[in-house]
């Protein structure tokens, strides 16, 4: 509903059409400083996933033992001539692994929240809107879904697929990336369903229901909208989520198999190391925070962008 | 006839002496020289120990990796078990600190016959913590315990030679097991005899060399029918022990406190009025608790932190290496089933499993650079290995290495073995498949091997991380081309170092390994009587293994541990492994602190 | 509401049976089982113990076993801890782990949603940015490297607390720290989130507009509707903090259950494996119900038919 303000005496009213409600968000987006940081950096990092292999200065997987050797065992520190970033013990560049490990952080991250969309939000706004037996039905599938061990559901399905196509595809990490996905989709379905539950129940959906909208255009033109913004939230902040959990997995040898390293794998390794070579731990622990950063400040920007109230501002 | 067998036994003895001393720089641990604690003992050398007056508070407080499983001496075989039951319990002979052979224990002494089939132990005087005597009819029981089929217990094998055993192992397995009765009739045609309580005779099907070193492991410590078939028998309260510490608190998943045994019948009387064992799963906060004073010694020193450790100015004068009965060694696929008859069956076409070919294996071996990967992956810790058995036992080879580094020759060993398996170039061969488990460390090591590899051949590698149980399962199947392996010993014997291991068939065979005259061999040296005999033919099935290069051997271990100056009376043996000096806590005194 | 309620509980019941049969099919379609040593047992030794604990039998057949044993309260053997039963086990760190649980929610409760009210009142001015950051390290941290961190600071070089173990109250700062960083960051950032949702809605601009003074608007207003979302967090957020962070216990040495729970899948002890999983799949359903019934409660447009 557009707001009609009165213009005073002598004001110049500038006529302002709405673009829509996407195009109105991307002009708020734009001016929200913290957001535009974030989607600068999520860019970064999209082509660091990307091209970044070719920039790096050592093959991700060479292990540079003279080096070691003459400097007596042990990882390199930053700054060895060669390895800016320092080595891990076997002489391998720690920077070189980290443009390695930006493409499959990357691709976890992406690939198993779309997993976690595809079914978290379609059973979750079903169980919102229906009530009832319905909801019910499907609170418990998810109940059961949460309640069992996703570690125990990985083993074996990673077990299971190994030897299949899908379980080498893109070095294993297809399998992984469905595997998280399929055990983390509860929270986003519940949250999608507490949103339905709520929304449901205002007054503008009784509205559009008055006036005979049908329930599938009130959910996806008027709720999901609407209600998009905890999901956002809940898709932002699952992404290094989904990235630890892939460091986990490797931990106990299901996900990339070394010696290709992602960024969890690599705090993994580099943990035992924290005393006395910190910088194993260090600089995946930067890059980590720094894409967890960037998908949060987009994210924030994304939710403020598209509110429905400022709809018509700019 | 008497004063025969004392020769024989010293002579026994005096070879054993001279053999292990030949072997290994070894000092012997435990000589008490004067002053505090000496300069930090290099890799393979065992510490000198720390003197001092005696402190007024005598509490130990270490450290094991986690909560043992059970206290019940014949079922027990994980590590945290063993660390707290040489504690509480001692068997008829236990090992010298200094050479590692038997010497009485429980039994005063001991006579073997002639043909060495029998032998007759006379116990001393002794009693439990209860105060009950210990008599030769609880060894009996205990042993009877150990293999009846209804203990299952893992241990059990090492009993196989005694007369009658034989069946009562094989029974373990039948589904359904027969009647008690029946059971208990087998048992009591065991080889076991206690005709007083002072004596306890074994009879052997088969004259066994090694049975008296096995016969120091924990498993046939005497056991109190009473106790052991009450209920609780294992918590605090109700544990009976007949060594030199009893159980006075275990808080499951927690600590473990012992305190003295007022009835131990040893000539060390143990100085601690208290050894205090907290549990502690992740190394990293073992370490942090050493340093901030909570524990007063750590073995092992997590590898990562020994670089820190050692350039620390306090730290590292409480830092040493000695050696350890343990081996690093990865197993190649030797192709043979595990059954031991025929070949395995995915290896029936050589050219999908290179490994079975002695010249690629050999080749293998020749490209890897031993001393730089144990700079690399072992923090510079441990002796490069060149056969199985480590140093220091009789039958060791320390200074045998078939196939040195060199890649020159390891070309043209694989040249020949590309001929030989038809294949134009090793970048042809599909990638071997290399397994390990996961969360153990291994990857750096195994990244290690691989690229050696693929710069030496272009030869590609699948490095296939498991969990460990899968991984266990896949390799034991053959499933693998090349497996991380390891080996610690059970008993100080080198029986025990190849029995099993590279025997066609043997139960921890892994590397599809058989060669019938390793096995001849091993039979040979299970009977025969004469010691610098004996030691020839192990030396021989060493070497011949190596020969084979039946794996790739590749370090022999060193206990990394730290140990306070204020520690005291310590006696470090090869077979430590949770707490240094564990095998004879009576000795261990606590120093005025400086 | 109470038939609601009660019929909400009564489901727990077919729940629990599912999770049961799907555990126990797959804790036995995974190879290698409990009797798995780096040094192999004699195959004798082995089938013996299988014998002995019944894994010879058909699945079924062990399931109904497990089943019936389960139903009057005895959680079975421990394949791995021999001597002891699961009962026994769950029994000694049942109630460490509830404890430690506890503790770091409430921790992360006091802590997360204030932070998360500051942060959305103040918000693109310092205090959301502070929060902002504090949050991204605290999710972008594994739970182990912030324990050990701790450790070294707290307990080695300032000898403050003690490196691990529980046996008072110096014993419970730093794993509770450790155990409530994650759940702080994600704490802050719903109620930040949902706060800001709230702040646009029109019956907060009624009030406003009205007059009511600003800070009644916030307490009454914003911050009841704003926890809703935080609602739906909370309850997974104590599922799994009361089930036990077993990297916590592992690393700090903690007497509890979660340190059992990664070690029974490894070792394959299918007694604990069944019985924890049973515990964790109750407290999640339960929570789940406290977690609806407190929707009802806080949103009262809610209506359950």
């Amino acid at each position: 509903m557009a707001t009609v303000t009165r213009p005073l005496p002598g004001q110049v009213v500038r006529e302002h059409r709405s673009a829509g409600l996407w195009g109105d968000a991307w002009g708020r987006l734009r001016k929200n400083r913290l957001a535009v940081l974030g989607l600068i950096m999520v860019i970064i990092l999209l082509f660091l996933g990307i091209f970044g292999p070719f920039l790096a200065p050592w093959p991700y997987a060479y292990q540079d033992l003279k080096a070691v050797v003459a400097g007596g065992s042990g990882p390199l520190p930053p700054g060895t001539p060669g390895h800016p970033l320092g080595t891990d013990q076997l002489g391998r560049d720690l920077l070189s692994r980290l443009l390695d490990g930006a493409r499959i952080s990357v691709s976890v991250a992406l690939v198993v929240q779309l997993v976690i969309l595809l079914i978290g939000v379609p059973i979750g706004a079903l169980a919102g809107w229906f009530s009832g037996r319905l909801d019910n039905l499907l609170m418990r599938f998810t109940d059961i879904i949460y309640a069992f061990p996703d570690l125990l559901f990985i083993i074996i399905l990673s077990v299971v697929f190994r030897e299949t196509a899908f379980g080498r595809a893109y070095d294993g990490l297809l399998m992984i990336f469905v595997a998280i996905g399929l055990t983390s989709w509860v929270t986003v379905s519940r949250l999608v369903r507490g949103q339905l539950l709520s929304l449901k129940e205002t007054e503008f959906v009784e509205a559009a229901r008055a006036i005979g909208v049908q329930d599938r255009k009130i959910i996806t033109k008027h709720l999901l909208p609407n209600g998009v913004g905890p999901i956002i939230v809940a898709v932002t902040l699952g992404i290094p989520g989904a990235i630890l959990a892939e460091a986990t997995l490797s931990y106990i040898g299901i996900g990339v198999q070394p010696p290709r390293a992602s960024w969890g794998s690599l705090i993994n390794d580099g943990y035992k190391y924290i005393r006395s070579e910190p910088h194993l731990v260090l600089f995946p622990a930067i890059a980590i925070a720094a894409a967890l950063a960037s998908f949060t400040f987009l994210g924030d920007g994304l939710r403020d962008a598209l509110d429905p109230k400022l709809k018509g501002k700019q | 006839m008497a004063q025969k067998r004392l020769l024989g036994l010293v002579a026994v003895v005096a070879i054993i002496a001279a053999a292990c001393g030949g072997a290994t720089a070894t000092t012997a641990p435990g000589s008490q020289e004067p002053g505090t604690s000496g300069p930090p003992a290099s890799g393979g050398v065992a510490p000198t120990a720390n003197t001092g007056d005696l402190a007024e508070e005598q509490i130990l407080n270490v450290d094991i990796a986690g909560e043992p499983p059970t206290l019940d001496p014949n079922k027990a075989q994980d590590s945290n078990s063993l660390t707290v039951l040489r504690a509480l319990h001692r068997p008829l002979v236990y090992i010298d600190p200094a050479t590692l052979e038997p010497v009485p224990a429980l039994a005063e002494s001991w006579e073997i016959s002639e043909d060495a089939k029998t032998l007759t132990f006379t116990l001393r005087d002794a009693q439990y913590s209860n105060g009950d005597p210990i008599v030769a009819g609880d060894l009996v029981y205990s042993w009877k315990r150990l293999v009846d089929p209804r203990t299952a217990a893992p241990y059990s094998y090492v009993m196989a030679e005694v007369e009658g055993a034989g069946d009562l192992l094989a029974l373990a397995g039948a589904d359904p097991l027969p009647a008690d009765a029946e059971i208990d009739a087998l048992l009591d045609t065991l080889g076991v005899e206690a005709p007083d309580d002072k004596t306890f005779i074994v009879h052997l099907s088969t004259p066994a060399t090694y049975f008296l070193a096995a016969m120091t492991l924990w498993v046939g410590v005497p056991i109190q029918e009473s106790w052991i078939t009450s209920p609780d028998a294992f918590e605090a309260g109700n544990y009976v022990s007949s060594g030199p510490f009893q159980l006075q608190t275990w808080n499951h998943n927690s600590e473990i406190v012992l305190t003295p045994n007022p009835n131990w019948y040893g000539e060390t009387k143990p100085t601690l009025t208290e050894i205090h064992m907290s549990m502690s799963p992740e190394p990293a906060q073992a370490m942090a608790a050493y340093e901030a004073g909570e524990i007063d010694m750590l073995l092992p020193v997590p590898s990562e932190d020994i670089e820190r450790v050692k350039a620390d100015p306090v730290m590292g004068a409480e830092y040493t290496e000695p050696p350890a009965l343990s081996i690093t060694y990865y197993t190649f696929n030797n192709g043979t089933d595990p059954s031991g008859e025929g070949t395995l069956e995915r290896c029936q076409d050589p050219k999908a499993c290179p490994t079975t070919n002695k010249n690629f294996r050999i080749a293998l071996t020749q490209a890897v650079d031993k001393e730089a990967f144990k700079l690399a992956t072992f923090a510079n810790t441990g002796i490069v290995a060149g056969t199985m058995i480590m140093p220091g036992l009789p039958g060791a080879t320390p200074d045998y290495f078939p196939y040195q580094y060199d890649l020159a020759a390891a070309q043209e060993s694989m040249a020949t073995a590309l001929q030989e398996l038809g294949y134009a170039s090793a970048a042809d061969i599909p990638p071997l498949r290399f397994g390990f488990n996961t969360g153990a460390g291994h990857e750096p090591r195994v990244a290690f091997l691989a690229q050696a590899w693929e710069e030496a051949f272009g030869l590609k590698t699948d490095q296939i991380g498991s969990e460990f149980g899968v991984f266990l399962t896949q390799r034991t199947a053959g499933e693998y081309d090349l497996a991380r392996n390891g080996w610690g010993a059970d008993y100080p014997h080198a029986n025990n170092q190849l029995n099993g291991l590279f025997t066609c068939g043997g139960g921890n065979n892994d590397d599809q390994y058989c060669n019938p005259q390793v096995d001849e061999l091993l039979t040979q040296a299970a009977s025969e009587q004469d010691q610098a005999a004996q030691q020839a033919l192990y030396e021989q099935a060493n070497k011949i293994i190596a020969d084979d290069a039946a794996a790739l051997f590749l370090r022999w271990g060193v206990n990394s541990q730290l140990v306070r100056p204020y520690v005291g009376g310590l006696q470090v043996t090869p077979m430590d492994s949770q707490v240094p000096g564990e095998h004879f806590y009576e000795s261990i005194q606590m120093l005025v602190r400086q | 509401m109470i038939r609601y309620v009660t019929r909400r509980l009564l489901w727990i019941i077919p729940v629990l049976f599912a999770v049961s049969v799907i555990t126990f099919l797959l804790m036995h379609a995974v190879p290698g089982g409990p009797w798995a040593r780096e040094k192999q047992l004699p195959d004798a030794v082995e089938a013996r113990l299988n014998a002995q604990y019944g894994l010879d039998q058909p699945l079924y057949e062990q399931y109904a076993r497990w089943a019936v044993a389960f139903a009057t309260g005895d959680l079975g053997p421990s394949y791995r801890y021999q001597d002891r039963t699961v009962n026994d086990i769950v029994a000694d760190g049942f109630w460490t782990t509830v404890q430690l649980g506890i503790m770091a929610f409430a921790l992360s409760v006091i802590v997360g949603i204030p932070l998360g009210i500051l942060a959305a009142l103040g918000h693109n001015r310092w205090p959301d940015y502070l929060t902002t950051s504090v949050s991204i390290l605290g999710i972008a941290t594994p739970s182990f490297i912030l324990a050990i961190m701790l450790i070294v600071v707290f307990s080695v070089q300032l000898g403050w607390f003690p490196t691990g173990g529980w046996k008072g109250p110096e014993y419970w700062v730093l794993p509770t720290i450790a155990l409530a960083g994650f759940p702080i960051a994600v704490i802050a950032r719903y109620t930040r989130a949902s706060m800001l949702e709230v702040t646009r809605k029109d019956y907060i601009r009624t009030a406003h507009s009205k007059g009511v003074r600003n800070q009644s608007v916030v307490s009454r207003h914003m911050i009841r509707n704003a926890l809703i979302p935080v609602v739906t967090i909370l309850g997974p957020t104590l599922a799994f903090l009361v089930t036990g962070s077993f990297i916590i216990e592992r690393v700090f040495n903690i007497p509890g259950m979660g340190q059992f729970y990664l070690n029974a899948i490894a070792t394959r002890d299918y007694s604990l494996l069944m019985a924890m999983t049973m515990l964790y799949a109750f407290a999640v359903a339960f929570l789940n119900v406290v977690v609806d019934v407190l929707y009802a409660y806080i949103d009262p447009r809610i209506r359950y038919s």
